[in-house]
């Protein structure tokens, strides 16, 4: 399993989630998670994998810069945006752990 | 116009740069074969102390791509999975202080597990028979299995197999090969640079788009 892996299945579970609680155009949704994925997801994994950073810290830090991404891409209320930015990052890094458990 | 084509810029030299920085950085020694799975952990010494100057953390054997090595590291082979070392602390696994006087197993596989830095007594890295011993005395633990000093140099000449067993008693077969030129992606794994970039030309890209959507 790569690294890509990770990346692709944090944008798999986050952009529907995005998609339902922000109702924006789909492609649009898609495409700004794909982005904001890949701004946040990178960085947070390597300080997590690599530099022996405790997960729960680093998420906090990424949901909060999901949320100004979110603001910004989206147009929303702050509010609205931290709601769904902690909901999608919660989600994923469940997500992420169940898999890792079951896989190794 | 003219700003945004020097953000551009700035930010595509940062990309290249730190892409640059991991080709330069990036060891040529990989894992080419494996036929099992289990972790390795990397110490690496260059100071005369006894502290490991830095870990290099662990490695899934079957992530190959991830494995690359330096010299003068000790590698640990190990039995296990990321439930035993903690999934959200590789680099909190270390060897355990060298004291022959903790009788006590299971503290001591704890500070196996939490100890950082460990103590490394000097003929461990100094004496071959002491790194067979340091082997020895972890195998009293379920998750150290073989210890070994590779050396850089033994890659230059021939792949080098490494063959440790798991608890179970399956004999896992490493091999291993100087690759000969750097490779892109073993310094993703030690630098980052990659994420960087990825990180960066997702940003540069995000900003774009969001400076498209403005436009009337």
């Amino acid at each position: 399993v790569t690294y890509f892996f990770w990346l692709a299945l944090s944008i798999v579970i986050e952009a529907p989630i995005l998609w339902m609680g922000l109702r924006q155009p789909l492609l649009r949704t898609l495409l700004y998670a794909v982005l904001i994925n890949g701004i946040t997801h990178p960085m947070a994994w390597w300080f997590v994998e690599f530099r022996g950073a405790n997960l729960w810290p680093v998420e906090v830090i990424v949901a909060v810069v999901e949320t100004v991404l979110i603001w910004l891409a989206f147009k929303v209320t702050v509010r609205r945006a931290l709601v769904w930015s902690v909901a999608a990052n919660v989600t994923s890094a469940g997500a992420g752990l169940l898999v890792s458990i079951f896989h190794y | 116009m003219r700003s945004q084509i020097f953000i551009l810029l700035l930010a595509l030299s940062a990309v290249l740069g730190s892409t640059w920085q991991t080709i330069s950085l990036a060891n040529p020694i990989s894992l080419i074969e494996s036929n099992g799975h289990g972790m390795v952990g990397f110490v690496h010494f260059d100071n005369a102390d006894d502290y490991p100057d830095y870990a290099l953390g662990w490695r899934d054997v079957r992530e190959k791509r991830y494995l690359t090595f330096l010299p003068n590291t000790y590698y640990l082979f190990a039995r296990g999975n990321y439930s035993t070392g903690g999934v959200l602390t590789p680099f909190a696994v270390h060897i355990p202080p060298f004291d022959s006087a903790s009788n006590d197993r299971e503290t001591a596989r704890q500070q196996f597990l939490w100890s950082k830095p460990p103590i490394i007594p000097s003929e461990f890295r100094t004496a071959p028979l002491a790194v067979r011993n340091i082997g020895q005395y972890c195998e009293g633990f379920d998750d150290i299995v073989h210890i070994v000093k590779l050396d850089s140099a033994e890659f230059l000449v021939k792949p080098v197999k490494v063959v440790y067993h798991t608890h179970s008693g399956r004999a896992v077969e490493l091999l291993y090969r100087n690759s000969r030129r750097p490779q892109l992606y073993p310094g993703f794994a030690e630098n980052g640079g990659l994420h960087l970039s990825l990180s960066i030309a997702s940003l540069l890209i995000f900003a774009f788009a969001i400076q498209r959507n403005k436009r009337p």
